[in-house]
């Protein structure tokens, strides 16, 4: 599905504070794949999955995504894929405190333009996939830290993303709440859709079929 | 805690240096608005009536030289302005007037044809009269003019202001102007020039003084009074100083409006700017501050922005003064009025402002992550 | 078609929730633009003037004339809406010596009157007003615009009454109204006026020239149209400071387009320079933005500073606005919302802001004005210019804003901080 060929990148480039947080990245990721991307601080894991989100686009090397070399697309072309085809999980949430749950999911569907009675099924239905219909009229910010992340998977599902990026998307729950996560996860993977999950935190790691380890930039 | 504070206010704007820049920036363009009010209130207290005919000298039982002298005093020792002096002489059937000065004619005379003699300097320097407007109808030949036999250019026909005469010489007016109403058709202006040169020599001389204050004008009238003592000097029972403090106060409005629109944003920003170095006090609170202290520094931050941006305004202000002047607001404020501005502004940004400084001294549980 | 909806939540996923802070912005903006209105109406009234000159010219270049006193022109009786141009037969011939198409001569005139307020207005001082007036004849405005106070007055005693309209100065400081009686002394003759109109123009009267070689410029410069009823139309044009002008005539000469009024005018005085006076319309033009800018030049400094304020209240305002909306604008962003589209939202988001404070502000200031009592004629292109002027920097400036906010955008950042 999605295919990286040699990917660098650099920080403050040509700067005494050059930093290179990707060296040489080779690695694919077939379709339904369930993934897990482990490393310590500061090893480059989030500027990997950035670059996996079209959310950076100064990178040297290829990034291939279902067959097409995408790494020239221009902004407006990578924010469409990005809109139809990938979700995005963040570790806090991502979410609008001010808007409801499923104002929040209703998002990506506003994005692309789609009128509001079908954003308003839709939404609901995404909610209803990640047992958050319940809540869909409470506002995101008085929500548990669990509810708010499930919210933030309804959102990242709703435009039916074929890749789901995670990043450390338990780093701000205890470990029950944890485990809910991974289970959704592991649903949606489990209906087809590509998961790639970023984490520092072993138990997380090790419900993932897949993993990688990236020290310095470089995958181990 | 002086140490403290520029550290804090060191790091704060190495942190949020726009953020920082912009608040200082919103304070001046607030103390500018207000300063270029003051500029303009002062411009208009000095150009008004008041401002010239309160203040004034009147001096009587005095002889020519102390009138140079008395001059030369006011302006070389006391380092005042002299702005016109106006010589008053009673004849047999006129009364003259020597004008001598370049500014304030209108006060005193309401030049309604022709010209007055700060219209043009030469006007001071050969034989011109100033004339009553009455007279206009009864002159056949309309450039000259014969009095006391010396013959006049008749340069402008006019009034003559007399309430402002009264208002400035007080008891004087009505001791000197003995017939009770003046009919304005027997009084006669000449240059002081020519007032000296055919000898005539003045009963009450009016002198006024550009600029001065009401409290400086009574230290002055106490200066001359010693000085010359013979001479009988009264200046005006009004106070003008009330005046131009009406007219600060008058500004008040419309200053406190554009302090209000820049101020509502500058707030926003200044709320934004606290929860941002919040962290900063937290730390010194950690490592062993008092809250009270902390609170101290705080407000410290706010009173030293204060204080740089009043600096600035002053500074843009002064640069500026040349095109304030055109826009009628061409005085710098006074001191008195740099300090007052200065208390009232900072005294409001910490009070709106005490309440978040206080709230900032919670540290949270989460936070320093 | 089915995008503007999307579009339209967008830029409200933007904007606070209750749109509290959006409408006190709104407010503020508006009132900025009534300020501006208000404080450029004496430029933009000198505007309106210029141009109502030359509308009623419709086309035809003009020149004034006025005599000075002790010339020709002096007349012992004066009778208003005549066209007695005799006197002027010596300009004429020179015109016609210039090679000169011969213009249309509209008679004008000026004259020094002093009247007693009515002894029955208890509330009056008896002094005496001194002033001047024009009349015009009725051949030249067909097509004006400006609109008066039409008053319907018939008089039971059968006195003979000279229809005026006065300025609105006259009228608010004396307190004539339509269907008031003035009683005018006009060179020793007495004239009776009845008041059948009053005009929006402080003072509009031609360049006078004085008995003393002087020439006085009374209030604004410029003539004010009136157009009312069906008869004769006067304009009656009032100065309230004390003029001592004497009786002088005055004419307006009506030359086609291809005629230099500006040559023609400069020889003309040449020649007559010692009895009368020659001023072209754009003399006219200058005069009458002279004198409105002489009343504005306390308006310029709260202009300066009234920018000065709303500059930096709008920088605060994005400043703020910037880190409430940079969340909202990230997640966009990680929804796939592209950076022009975001650009696009965000600057609509302070368009539908700056639109409606635009309206408000046009609508509400002259109710300023009025309440002020100021004149005002009316929007214009310079006030127009003005205002578009405002909104565009508006704009501008948030558009400026959008592209920096998105362009420093860093999702990083963002869930780092939390």
């Amino acid at each position: 599905m999605i295919e990286l060929k040699n990917v660098s990148r650099k920080f403050f480039e040509g700067k005494p504070n050059e930093v290179a947080a990707l060296r040489g990245i080779n690695l694919t990721v077939g379709d339904g794949e369930m993934l897990a991307i482990m490393g310590p601080s500061g090893s480059g894991k989030s500027t990997l999955l950035h670059i996996l989100a079209l959310l950076d686009s100064h990178y040297s090397g290829e990034l291939i995504y279902d067959g097409r070399d995408i790494s020239k697309l221009g902004d407006a072309e990578k924010s469409s894929l990005r809109n139809h085809e990938i979700g995005l999980v963040m570790q806090d949430y991502g979410l609008v405190g001010e808007m409801t749950a499923q104002e929040n999911v209703e998002i990506p569907l506003t994005v692309a333009g789609i009128g509001k009675k079908e954003a308003r099924t839709r939404s609901r239905e995404a909610l209803e996939r990640v047992g958050m219909a319940h809540k869909s009229g409470y506002n995101a910010n008085l929500l548990s830290g669990g509810e708010r992340q499930r919210v933030a998977v309804a959102r990242a599902v709703v435009m039916n993303a074929k890749l789901l990026l995670a990043d450390e998307p338990t780093g701000a729950v205890d470990t029950k709440i944890t485990g809910e996560i991974m289970d959704l996860l592991k649903t949606l993977n489990q209906s087809g859709v590509t998961v790639i999950i970023v984490t520092h935190d072993v138990n997380v790691a090790n419900l993932c079929p897949r993993k990688i380890n990236i020290v310095d930039g470089t995958i181990q | 805690m002086l140490h403290l504070t520029f550290a804090k206010l060191s790091s704060t704007f190495a942190a949020h240096k726009f953020l920082t820049v912009i608040i200082i920036l919103s304070i001046a363009a607030s103390f500018f608005c207000v300063n270029s009010m003051l500029g303009c209130a002062e411009d208009s207290y000095r150009s008004s009536y008041d401002a010239t005919i309160f203040t004034t000298l009147c001096v009587s039982g005095h002889s020519d030289a102390d009138i140079d002298q008395m001059r030369s005093f006011i302006s070389d020792e006391c380092g005042y302005a002299v702005g016109s002096t106006l010589s008053f002489a009673k004849c047999d059937d006129f009364y003259l007037i020597g004008f001598d000065g370049t500014d304030a004619s209108e006060k005193w005379f309401t030049c309604l044809s022709g010209s007055f003699f700060t219209d043009d300097a030469a006007f001071s320097l050969s034989d011109n009269v100033y004339l009553s407007f009455e007279l206009s109808s009864y002159i056949d030949d309309s450039d000259t003019f014969t009095i006391d036999g010396h013959t006049y250019n008749v340069i402008g026909y006019g009034g003559i202001v007399s309430v402002n005469f009264r208002a400035a010489m007080g008891d004087i007016y009505s001791s000197f102007f003995t017939d009770g109403n003046i009919y304005s058709d027997n009084i006669y202006v000449i240059s002081e020039n020519s007032f000296n040169k055919y000898g005539y020599n003045a009963d009450v001389v009016l002198i006024h003084i550009n600029g001065v204050s009401y409290k400086q004008l009574e230290a002055l009238l106490s200066d001359l009074e010693s000085r010359f003592p013979a001479v009988q000097i009264t200046i005006p029972s009004y106070n003008s100083d009330q005046y131009r403090l009406d007219e600060k106060l008058s500004t008040v409005p419309v200053s406190a409006f554009f302090v209000i629109l820049i101020g509502a944003s500058l707030l926003s920003m200044a709320y934004v700017w606290l929860d941002e170095t919040k962290d900063i006090s937290h730390i010194y609170i950690i490592c062993g501050l008092s809250r009270a202290k902390t609170v101290i520094i705080s407000v410290a931050e706010l009173l030293f922005l204060t204080f740089l941006g009043e600096a600035l305004a002053l500074i843009v202000q002064y640069l500026a003064l040349p095109w304030l002047s055109l826009l009628g607001a061409g005085y710098m404020p006074g001191l008195q009025d740099i300090i007052l501005t200065f208390i009232i502004a900072s005294s409001a940004l910490v009070l709106l402002l005490f309440g978040r400084i206080i709230k900032n001294l919670d540290i949270g549980r989460g936070e320093l992550t | 078609m089915s995008k503007i909806p999307s579009l339209c939540r967008l830029v409200s996923m933007l904007t606070s929730k209750r749109k509290i802070k959006e409408l006190i912005l709104l407010l503020e903006l508006s009132l900025v633009v009534v300020l501006y209105i208000v404080s450029f109406a004496p430029l933009s009234n000198a505007f309106y003037l210029c141009h109502g000159i030359k509308n009623a010219l419709s086309g035809e270049n003009v020149i004034y004339c006025t005599a000075k006193e002790g010339s020709i022109f002096t007349a012992d009786v004066i009778s208003v809406g005549s066209a007695d141009t005799d006197c002027l037969t010596p300009v004429l011939e020179e015109i016609e010596a210039l090679g000169v198409p011969s213009p249309e001569v509209i008679a004008t005139e000026s004259h020094y009157f002093s009247y007693e307020i009515n002894a029955s207005d208890d509330s009056a001082d008896a002094a005496s007003v001194q002033g001047y007036f024009i009349a015009l004849s009725p051949d030249w405005y067909e097509n004006v615009t400006l609109s008066l106070k039409k008053g319907e007055l018939t008089l039971s005693d059968g006195s003979e009454y000279t229809d005026v309209v006065i300025s609105k100065g006259f009228s608010d400081a004396y307190g004539y109204d339509v269907g008031d009686i003035i009683n005018a002394d006009i060179d020793r003759d007495e004239y009776n006026c009845r008041v059948t109109g009053i005009a929006k123009s402080n003072a509009t009267v031609v360049d006078i020239n004085v008995s003393y070689e002087e020439t006085i410029n009374a209030g604004s410069v410029g003539f004010n149209m009136a157009y009312y009823g069906e008869s004769t139309y006067f304009m009656f044009a009032v100065e309230e400071s004390l003029l001592s002008l004497d009786t002088a005539e005055s004419f307006a000469l009506l030359f086609s387009d291809e005629t230099d009024t500006d040559e023609l005018a400069t020889a003309l005085a040449d020649k007559f320079g010692e009895t009368m006076d020659f001023a072209t319309f754009d003399t006219l033009c200058q005069n009458t933005y002279d004198a409105e800018l002489s009343e504005f030049g306390g308006g310029t400094l709260m202009i300066v500073l009234l920018t000065i304020a709303v500059i930096f209240n709008f920088i605060g305002y994005i400043v703020i606005n910037t880190r409430e909306k940079q969340r909202v604008l990230l997640i966009l962003n990680i929804c796939g919302l592209s950076f022009r589209k975001s650009v696009l939202i965000n600057a609509l988001s302070y368009f539908m802001i700056g639109v409606p404070a635009l309206l408000l502000g046009i609508v509400g200031a002259p109710y300023i004005l009025e309440y002020n009592d100021t004149v005002y004629y009316g929007f214009n292109i310079f006030i127009g210019a003005v205002l578009i002027a405002i909104f565009a920097g508006f704009i501008a400036a948030a558009v400026l804003a959008s592209i920096l906010q998105r362009g420093n955008s860093d999702v990083i950042n963002l869930y780092k901080k939390g």
